[in-house]
């Protein structure tokens, strides 16, 4: 079995980051000049030679311009009404994290790319690229700058008890549909310490293994509404703001998520949705 | 408490060198050597002083002091005065042992924030009163599909006036609180 192009794109990251700017609170801020460098070489390890193009307001990125908690940044990209139909991924980087893949949503027939969100950890001031992947192939980018630092090396939460006990436990919001035919908004969120490989144990004092979702496949009545491949950026308890429509409106359907973490364990949990809540 | 000092040390000496420059340099982290599990009592001759840890509230490793001759009792940050509290730990596990804490009788505590000594119980409950808005606006937010970008907004406003560096703190606050909450 070969290499699925998401580690081929993390064994790509990581040659980068050994030559090239290593993040810490040691180091100088990064001149403009460098920041862009940094992006140039970022967008060749992961789009190769593909054109990424700038589109103005077609693809945004909505998040603090300082991070309340660098640990759990909320980060939300739009995608412009006529453009949503198009995508089919979404990738987002953070260009100074020690890992900048933060997540590669893949949509499926049922998703609605108008907004997907998330919270992630950010290690030092940097930008966030969000990158568009339509269906003929074309690349659309944004960037948005952003001052938070730590939030990767940030300590878990504190009741690590409670945190053990409510492992791969998933809950699944969905907001009430002001029209029918609009696409159903919904929350899910996913407890797991998703551990970055840089906290530190407070007992033992070494670093706490990584351990993290790698992949979340959530689905309605069977057909994806999104998969994402994801990384030690995103933040402790996993959030993801997304968007569907379901394919029959008549009957209830159910909703299933399940992750596959770094240590190989798998969670699995399914919401009915009634007929009502689609209407 | 060792813990906690080797995951954050290296931060508080870097913000010290920061704030003082050359006055901090020869400043260690130095971790306590007799650890409180629950409860310890101290006899330092004529003078016995009761330590008691706290589960999760505004740290993880919150500790107060007892001392039974002058009836004084050290607070540490379980109490801010005038200062605006900071939620580190858990909103709930706060509120839960301000219950326990105000029980307990002394003439005078000395906070974490604020005078060097109040009255005690009275100078917990503009605390309390923070803490628990924070507690039932972050709730209604989350009811409400509120992000937690936004949830700030509409927490808690009634507090702002009451407390130095509220504009500083108080999102902050509000971020860990939803995150605390959102499971309920």
């Amino acid at each position: 079995m070969g290499m699925t192009p998401s580690r081929l794109y993390r064994a790509a990251l990581c040659f980068l980051l050994i030559g090239g700017v290593l993040p810490g609170p040691a180091r100088a801020e990064p001149t403009e000049a460098e920041r862009m460098a940094r992006w140039s070489d970022l967008r060749h390890a992961i789009f190769g030679d593909r054109v990424v193009e700038d589109t103005g307001n077609l693809v945004t990125i909505d998040a603090p311009a300082r991070a309340e908690d660098a640990a759990i940044v909320p980060v939300a990209i739009s995608i412009a009404e006529p453009l949503a139909p198009e995508i089919r991924s979404l990738y987002l980087i953070i260009d100074d994290n020690p890992s900048p893949l933060a997540a590669h949503f893949l949509l499926g027939p049922l998703a609605d790319a108008r907004e997907i969100a998330t919270r992630v950890r950010i290690d030092d001031y940097t930008y966030l690229h969000a990158v568009a992947e339509a269906a003929d192939g074309r690349l659309y980018v944004t960037a948005r700058f952003i001052k938070a630092a730590g939030g990767c090396s940030a300590p878990a939460s504190k009741d690590q008890a409670l945190a053990l006990e409510r492992l791969g436990k998933m809950k699944l919001s969905l907001a009430d549909r002001s029209r029918p035919g609009e696409p159903i908004n919904a929350k899910l969120l996913i407890s797991h310490p998703n551990n970055s490989g840089l906290q530190m144990d407070p007992v033992s004092r070494n670093y706490i293994p990584a351990d993290f979702m790698q992949t979340l496949n959530v689905t309605y009545n069977g057909q994806p509404i999104f998969r994402l491949e994801s990384d030690i950026a995103i933040s402790e308890d996993p959030s993801i703001n997304f968007r569907f429509r379901p394919s029959d409106l008549t009957s209830p359907g159910v909703i299933t998520a399940e992750v596959l973490d770094s240590s190989q364990r798998h969670f699995s949990q399914s919401w009915s949705v009634s007929a009502a809540a689609q209407m | 408490m060792p813990g906690a000092l080797a995951q954050r040390g290296e931060y508080y000496l870097g913000r010290l060198r920061g704030n003082l420059g050359d006055a901090a340099i020869g400043t260690e982290i130095v971790a306590p050597t007799i650890l409180v599990s629950d409860r310890l009592e101290l006899d330092l001759g004529r003078r016995r002083l009761i330590l008691r840890a706290h589960g999760p509230a505004h740290t993880d490793n919150d500790l107060t002091i007892f001392d039974e001759n002058t009836r004084t009792f050290w607070l540490a940050d379980l109490l801010f005065v005038d200062r605006i509290p900071v939620i580190d730990g858990s909103l709930v596990g706060w509120l839960k042992q301000l219950d326990g804490l105000t029980a307990i009788s002394s003439d005078r505590a000395v906070p974490g924030h604020g005078p060097a000594t109040v009255s005690w119980p009275a100078a917990a409950a503009p605390e309390r009163r923070y803490l628990e808005a924070v507690a039932g606006d972050t709730r209604a937010a989350i009811r409400a599909g509120i992000d937690i970008a936004n949830a700030y907004r509409q927490v808690a406003n009634s507090e702002r006036g009451h407390w130095l560096l509220f504009d500083e703190y108080h999102p902050r606050n509000v971020t860990a609180s939803y995150k605390e909450l959102e499971w309920e």
